[in-house]
């Protein structure tokens, strides 16, 4: 280590993020990669991540790994987080990462793209950490990030088929189109987020499941998504995909020659909510 | 003419407050003092406790004027050295009761002070930080005793306490006396003599403790605690006009929070006398100096009573104690200590009417009323009273106290001025009646008001034909203020009748909330504070006692039925008599937390005032008294009434002497003493937690912790658990997680090191080895975790054949006899699990972990019932034998820890550690040898360590289990190969070893294995000489896929040939060799040589031009599909100088082709056509061989 000045760059798993980390590998080689498990990304990020290791050559700090979702959970003994209540991001990712980078100074490396100047990361508010966006510095954009991926042979996370954000495979932030398409994907975990709406953590506890129903707000009933349970959603499966495939026929016809990515990105569906996880999405 | 005053002399006492520091030397001031009631028990309580063993701490909370300060000087005077002073407050006191006299001498004697008198520190205090306060009371005792500060010959803290005071006193920064030095002050007063502190005007310590930071309340703990706790005489009393808390009312939680603390070591005294007290003291201050009036006053007196009586006032109906009050009218001498309590300033303001010079007052009305020889006594009435407090306001009267009911009251009769004497006399005295007392005998009644005026009838008539007052017949009472058509009585009588039948617990249950009673001494005396939940229940109720892990330490029943039949246990609840203790006591025949049981003498009272309440409260919700505004008041005074007569019928039907009181068990119950206050819950907790470890650290020792507890207590277990073997676990500073530590784990002696100066580890209580000495070995003996411990290790040693819950253990340590407070159970059980780390195996949702770390403490601590623990000993025999041979094999270090010579947790743990990283690759693949798969799957499916290591892993090696069994090695021989050295199961610990290596390195041999493969495909021998010249080849390959594979082959930032490789091969089966099934390394295998075989081509092709004339081309991937399916792929390239001239040559021939075969487009097709049959057409092959510009790819899988 010559220089006092730390270089990082955050991984979340998504595209951009990758292509930045691949972008920089060349030019910063001092450069410590990390990402933010909670535990429950899905598969896909994991794998994507290892293949992301690989090809970059040094590994990827994993962050918080001691302490993910389920064990929160347990702490918090099923209290479960929400827009209201985002402890998950603040446990999960901003302070283990601000532990991490300590007091020292720093040089964060944000990958918001060139096209998407406006757009917020987590952009941290510690003073010794100072943000750089090199794809806007560098007039990178959407395209510029696929030939980066293309040529690194890395290709895309395989859940870009069916979701359009990585995180934690019950984000509330997610679409209700892709809660079909967790089912569809991941039965197992699909359940597990049924079970975990109703408090209870599946294979928990010594004998069975953990039931948290009798402390974190009794009596009242959460759901990930608005207005209706997951059981619920997902008998609207149908309706769902019908009114999604709407959606993306809409969002095609406003904006032509778009690649299918940001057409997914682009469709909403009425009853979704447009938020997300700043930390977490990038 | 005669008036009052002549014969009357009205005392003055009260006339202006005292003052402690001022009034202190003099006589005068206790000159007309009267020894209420409240005062005496005060000093009665200093007595005590000065003939006791110990010193003591007192709150004295009272209203302004009620003679605080004055008990003050009192104190003062009767501590104080033999003098008139002395003399006269003794006096006083015999006055009051002779017996207080002689305790008071004899206490003094006991401290051999008769002669000196004790040091008194009396002082009014500033808003100003206690230990400034506390500072100038000491330093006055001291002046008092010795005339200065005497030399350090006498008094030992001389210097200390010079100094003090100087610094304190600088004009220039003063600063405060530390909590230490003044405890050393007062310690170094005690030793010579005891020391009485009266702190007057205390409220402004506590506004100034509310505004800042400072260590008052560890002060005035440490001196109350210097009292109670360790024998020294030190008697602490404050005095304050409202509670701590209503001081505090604006200071944060955490202030508040600490000085409710220090309000929990004084007892707390309310300083307000009674009204017949009161009626006392204004006997004292009404004095007839002439004799021959005697016999007129007597027999004035008797006819009141008499009439008094009829009216049903019970309050003052002896003859004499009318006399006494004499010239003051009955009804005025009865209202009169209510109305100076709810709108005045007590006392005083009772003294400033009887003896004040401003018109108005006693004093100066007694001037004006003529005395005749004969005939009826003159008298002042009530309606002096009410002029004096409404109309003029007299000094002291306060308008805080005013309700709106004083308003309403004030205005009427303000509007009804101007009339005539006896309406004036008749309404004034409704008035005030309505003012202090709306039911209960003490009312506006006719019968009442006839002792005002014979003729009240008529006058009543008038004034209420004039809507002056009404009459509510119901109540048998007059009012001045409105009256309402809702009949409250019948609607209350109606409410009656509905809760007839409910029985009176359920009733109880409903109006009355019982707040949790703390065992005082018990809790006092052991470190903790022991809450009692309580409830109401009737005598035949069958009753499940509190879960274990309740917050309540026990309840309290309140029985409410007399029948003289306790309830009883569930049979749940009794123990099934298994647990045996050596203590003689009969509480371990209970497994739950103490019940006990409060059954009252007499219920009636209770009954009636409870069902009032109850009825009272349907009333109000009844839907006329909800839109009737007079209606709705005045069920809500009732109901206020109705509330403080419940209050009082509970505190006399359950104080503690009215009350037989049981601890319930499987029989008759244990009968407790009555006692004082709580004092039947305190020998209940003795009884039921004689083994509770004392950990004297309030933020630990309780309950539930605050959020700054919880937090504390995370950073200790993480230390522990992480730091176990340093010193004070490597805590840094004095924040509240190493008082913890030092509370639970040092003093109990559990945290300590294996040898002089060696490294710290947990164990059974125990001093130093080194320091046996006697401090330390009390120290542990009180701190008493010994028992807990104990109890712990032989639930542990029980856990050998079936895992223990962790709950179970924490339902025990919370149950009798141990009683430890939830707070600690985590921190005691996690020392224990510590201590044990080599033969307890810990399992979370029943699966086998590697030992404790932070993060699974953090979830044991939330939800213990989710962790097992095992128990495995360290193992003889063969079994020994083999452990053994693995630990050596494993190069585990003996010598870890606590850890003896190779168990089976700790070679359990090494493999487990090692394989827990395993590739998702290795996990499934098949490319493994048999025993390696067989290995992995015995490690997969195992859940129990000892299962693992001498059954599965055996079986998977072709290897005999090893039996438990005490014979050493015998069958162990026939499996021993020839050449194993070390010992019977070194073939086993070989092989095994072999496998682990295998598990954990083949998917990285399996990189090198293609790295090989494509280093010798590409006819090279280093990485350097593929991926140097890749990096030329970069911009001449367009084709994507064959693009990010030279790119990959050109990347060289990998440390070795592995990264290198692994990324390239990443490309190739777009995933992590980690994450590869066996499909993706067939693939793989498949690709490569295809791909390198084109990129050998490409490379070739490169040369060539470059040997040629060294110019650039550029390359393009082309693919054709035949008809069957079946996909040929060609790099082609055109090099940028041939480039114009072949396109020229191209756009003739399309030109040319065109016009043979119709369009453009047409021709295009063509031409494609044909040429890919013949450059891709298998036919073609053999001829793009020796073309350099071409190079076929073909992808296996697709
Ligand atoms: S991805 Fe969603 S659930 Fe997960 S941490 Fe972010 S906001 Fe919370």
């Amino acid at each position: 280590m010559t220089s006092s000045v730390r270089h990082i760059c955050g991984i979340s798993g998504g595209k951009d993020s990758s292509a930045l980390a691949l972008y920089l590998r060349d030019r910063v080689p001092e450069m410590e990669y990390f990402f933010c498990d909670t535990g429950a990304e899905l598969p896909e990020t994991y794998e994507f991540l290892t293949r992301l290791e690989v090809i970059l050559g040094k590994p990827i700090v994993r962050l918080n790994s001691e302490r993910g979702f389920d064990h929160w959970f347990e702490v918090f003994r099923g209290a479960l987080p929400s827009p209201q209540m985002r402890w998950c991001t603040k446990v999960m990712k901003i302070k283990p990462i601000e532990a991490w980078i300590g007091d020292k100074p720093a040089i964060s490396y944000v990958a918001i793209r060139a096209d998407e100047a406006n757009r917020k990361g987590y952009i941290s508010t510690k003073p010794n950490i100072e943000s750089r966006f090199p794809f806007v510095e560098d007039g990178v954009d959407h395209e510029g990030v696929m030939k980066i991926l293309d040529d690194a042979g890395i290709g895309l996370p395989a859940y870009y088929d069916w979701r359009t954000r990585s995180g934690c495979y019950f984000c509330f932030y997610q679409r209700k189109a892709e809660w079909i398409g967790l089912a569809d994907r991941h039965p197992e975990l699909f359940e597990r987020a049924v079970a975990i709406e109703q408090k209870v953590l599946l294979d928990a506890g010594v004998d069975g499941n953990a039931d948290f129903g009798d402390r974190a707000m009794a009596g009242r009933q959460y759901t990930w998504s608005g207005g209706e349970t997951l059981v619920q959603l997902r008998d609207r499966r149908t309706e769902i995909l019908d009114r999604h495939a709407d959606a993306l026929a809409r969002a095609k016809t406003a904006r032509r020659n778009i690649p299918l990515i940001e057409v997914l990105a682009d469709a909403f569906d009425d009853d979704d909510s447009a938020e997300q996880c700043t930390v977490c999405a990038l | 003419m005669t008036t009052l005053a002549d014969v009357l002399s009205v005392r003055r006492q009260f006339a202006r407050s005292a003052s402690l520091e001022r009034d202190a030397e003099n006589v005068e001031p206790l000159d007309g003092y009267v020894v209420t009631a409240r005062a005496l028990d005060v000093v009665e309580r200093v007595t005590a406790a000065a003939l006791g063993p110990a010193g003591g701490a007192w709150s004295i909370t009272g209203p302004y004027g009620s003679g605080k300060s004055s008990l003050g000087l009192l104190l003062d005077a009767a501590f104080g050295p033999p003098g008139v002073a002395r003399e006269r407050a003794l006096a006083k006191l015999a006055d009051a009761a002779p017996a207080a006299k002689d305790d008071v001498l004899r206490a003094l004697s006991r401290h051999q002070s008769r002669s000196a008198g004790i040091f008194r520190a009396l002082v009014t205090a500033d808003r100003e930080p206690v230990a400034r306060t506390v500072l100038r009371g000491l330093h006055r005792a001291v002046v008092r005793r010795y005339g200065r500060v005497p030399g350090s010959a006498e008094f030992a803290a001389s210097s200390l306490l010079k100094l003090a005071q100087r610094r304190a006193s600088r004009a220039k920064d003063p600063v405060d006396p530390s909590v230490s030095e003044l405890v050393e002050i007062a310690h170094c007063i005690a030793s010579q003599s005891p020391l009485l502190i009266v702190i007057d005007e205390f409220g402004k310590n506590l506004e100034a403790a509310g505004d800042d930071e400072s260590s008052d309340t560890y002060l005035l703990q440490r001196l109350a605690e210097a009292g109670q706790g360790t024998g020294l005489p030190i008697f602490v009393v404050t005095l304050q006009h409202l509670s701590f808390e209503e001081y505090l009312a604006n200071a944060d939680d955490r202030r508040r929070r600490d000085w409710a603390k220090v309000q929990g070591r004084f007892v707390d005294v309310a300083f307000t006398e009674s009204a017949a007290q009161t009626r006392a003291l204004i006997a004292e201050a009404l004095q007839v100096d002439d004799d021959r009036l005697r016999g007129r006053i007597d027999a004035w007196a008797v006819t009141h009573a008499e009439s008094l009586a009829a009216a049903g006032v019970s309050d003052l109906s002896e003859p004499d104690k009318i006399a006494a009050c004499w010239p003051l009218h009955p009804i005025a001498a009865l209202v009169l200590p209510e109305l100076c309590n709810r709108f005045g300033q007590h006392e005083r303001t009772l003294f400033s009417f009887l003896a004040g010079s401003e018109s108005g007052t006693v004093a100066s009305l007694a001037a004006d009323i003529a005395l005749n020889g004969e005939g009826e006594l003159p008298s002042i009435g009530p309606e002096a009273v009410y002029d004096y407090f409404m109309d003029t306001g007299g000094a002291g009267v306060s308008t805080v106290g005013r309700s709106g009911r004083w308003t309403e009251i004030a205005g009427r009769l303000r509007d009804a001025h101007g009339l005539p004497g006896e309406e004036s006399r008749v309404i004034k005295s409704v008035a005030l009646l309505n003012l202090v007392a709306t039911s209960g005998a003490t009312r506006a009644s006719a019968s009442v008001l006839r002792l005002v005026d014979p003729a009240s009838k008529e006058t009543l008539a008038g004034l209420e034909h004039r809507g002056l007052l009404t009459y509510r017949a119901f109540a048998d009472e007059y009012r001045v203020w409105h009256g309402t058509d809702v009949n409250v009585t019948e609607l209350t009588a109606a409410a009656h009748d509905r809760i007839a039948d409910q029985p009176l617990h359920q009733v109880l249950g409903a109006v009355y909330a019982v707040e949790p009673i703390v065992a005082a001494r018990h809790s006092a005396q052991n470190d903790v504070v022991r809450l009692f939940r309580c409830r109401f229940v009737h005598g035949d109720e069958m009753i499940d006692p509190l879960a274990a892990l309740d917050a309540a330490d026990g309840e309290l029943l309140l029985v409410t039925s007399t029948e003289g039949r306790f309830p009883t246990l569930s049979d749940e609840a009794i123990r099934s008599g298994t647990h045996q203790r050596s203590a003689p006591h009969r509480l371990w025949r209970l497994r739950s937390k103490p019940v006990v049981a409060a059954m009252p003498d007499e219920v009636a009272d209770l009954d009636r005032a409870a069902r009032e309440v109850a009825a009272l409260n349907d009333v109000l919700s009844a839907p006329q008294v909800e839109n009737d505004w007079v209606a709705r008041r005045e069920v809500g005074e009732r109901l206020a009434l109705a509330r403080s007569q419940l209050e009082a019928a509970m505190s006399s039907t359950y104080s503690t002497a009215n009350c037989s009181w049981t601890l319930l068990d499987q029989s008759a119950g244990i009968p407790l003493q009555p006692g004082r206050g709580s004092a039947p819950l305190s020998e209940a907790a003795d009884l039921a937690y004689p083994d509770a470890p004392r950990v004297p650290n309030e933020m630990l020792n309780r309950s539930e912790l605050t959020s700054q507890g919880a937090k504390a207590r995370r950073l200790l277990l993480e230390a522990m658990i992480e730091c176990g073997s340093e010193f004070r676990l490597d805590l840094k500073g004095y924040g509240p997680e190493m008082a913890m530590y030092e509370a639970a784990l040092r003093y109990s002696g559990v945290h300590r090191p294996r040898r002089a100066g060696g490294e710290f580890v947990f164990g059974r209580p125990r001093a130093r080895k080194d320091r046996v000495s006697s401090e330390a070995s009390e120290q542990i003996e009180h701190v008493r975790l010994t028992h807990v411990w104990g109890a712990i290790e032989s639930a542990f040693d029980a856990a050998k054949s079936s895992r223990l819950n962790i709950r179970d253990l924490y339902v025990m340590l919370a149950s009798p006899p141990y009683g430890v407070k939830a707070g600690v159970i985590p921190v005691i059980v996690t020392a224990a699990l510590l201590a044990r780390a080599d033969r307890i195996a810990i399992y979370e949702h029943g699966t086998f972990q590697l030992g404790l770390s932070p993060e699974l403490s953090e979830r044991m601590v939330r939800n213990p019932g989710h962790f097992e623990v095992k128990h495995f000993a360290n193992v003889s025999g063969s079994r020994k034998a083999a452990v053994d041979a693995l630990a050596a094999g494993f190069g585990i270090d003996p010598g870890v820890g606590n850890s003896r010579v190779g168990n089976v947790l700790s070679v359990t743990r090494h493999i487990a550690a090692r394989t827990r990283r395993l590739e998702n690759w290795t996990r499934c693949t098949s490319h493994l040898s048999d025993r390696a798969l067989a290995v992995r799957d015995a490690l997969t499916e195992a859940t129990e360590p000892d299962v693992l290591l001498f059954e599965s892993l055996p079986a998977a090696l072709g290897h005999t289990p090893i039996a438990a069994t005490a014979v050493r090695a015998r069958d162990g021989v026939s499996t021993l190969r020839s050449g194993g050295g070390g010992g019977p199961y070194s073939a086993f610990a070989d092989d095994l070893s072999l496998s682990l290596d295998e598990l954990t390195g083949r998917c990285r041999e399996l990189v090198l294995e293609l790295c090989a493969e494509l280093l010798s495909a590409a006819g090279e021998r280093a990485r350097v000489a593929v991926s140097g010249p890749a990096v030329g080849l970069i911009d001449e390959v367009l084709d994507p896929q064959m693009r990010s594979f030279v790119l990959a082959l050109s990347n060289d930032v990998y440390e070795d040939d592995h990264d290198w490789m692994a990324s390239i091969a990443t490309v190739l089966a777009g995933k992590a060799p980690s994450e590869w099934t066996d499909r993706d390394l067939a693939a793989v295998r498949a690709r490569l040589p295809q791909r390198l075989a084109a990129f050998n081509r490409l490379r070739a092709l490169h040369a060539e031009r470059r040997a040629a004339d060294g110019l650039p081309f550029e390359a393009l991937r082309v693919a054709v599909t035949d008809p069957s399916g079946a996909e040929e792929a060609r790099l082609v390239g055109v090099a940028h100088e041939e480039r114009s001239a072949v396109e020229s040559a191209v756009d003739d021939l399309l030109a040319k082709i065109a016009e043979a075969v119709g369009s453009p487009q047409r021709a295009h097709n063509a031409v494609m056509a044909i040429l890919a049959e013949r450059l891709l057409a298998p036919s073609g092959a053999a001829h793009a061989e020796t073309d350099p510009l071409s190079a076929k790819i073909a992808d296996g899988v697709r």
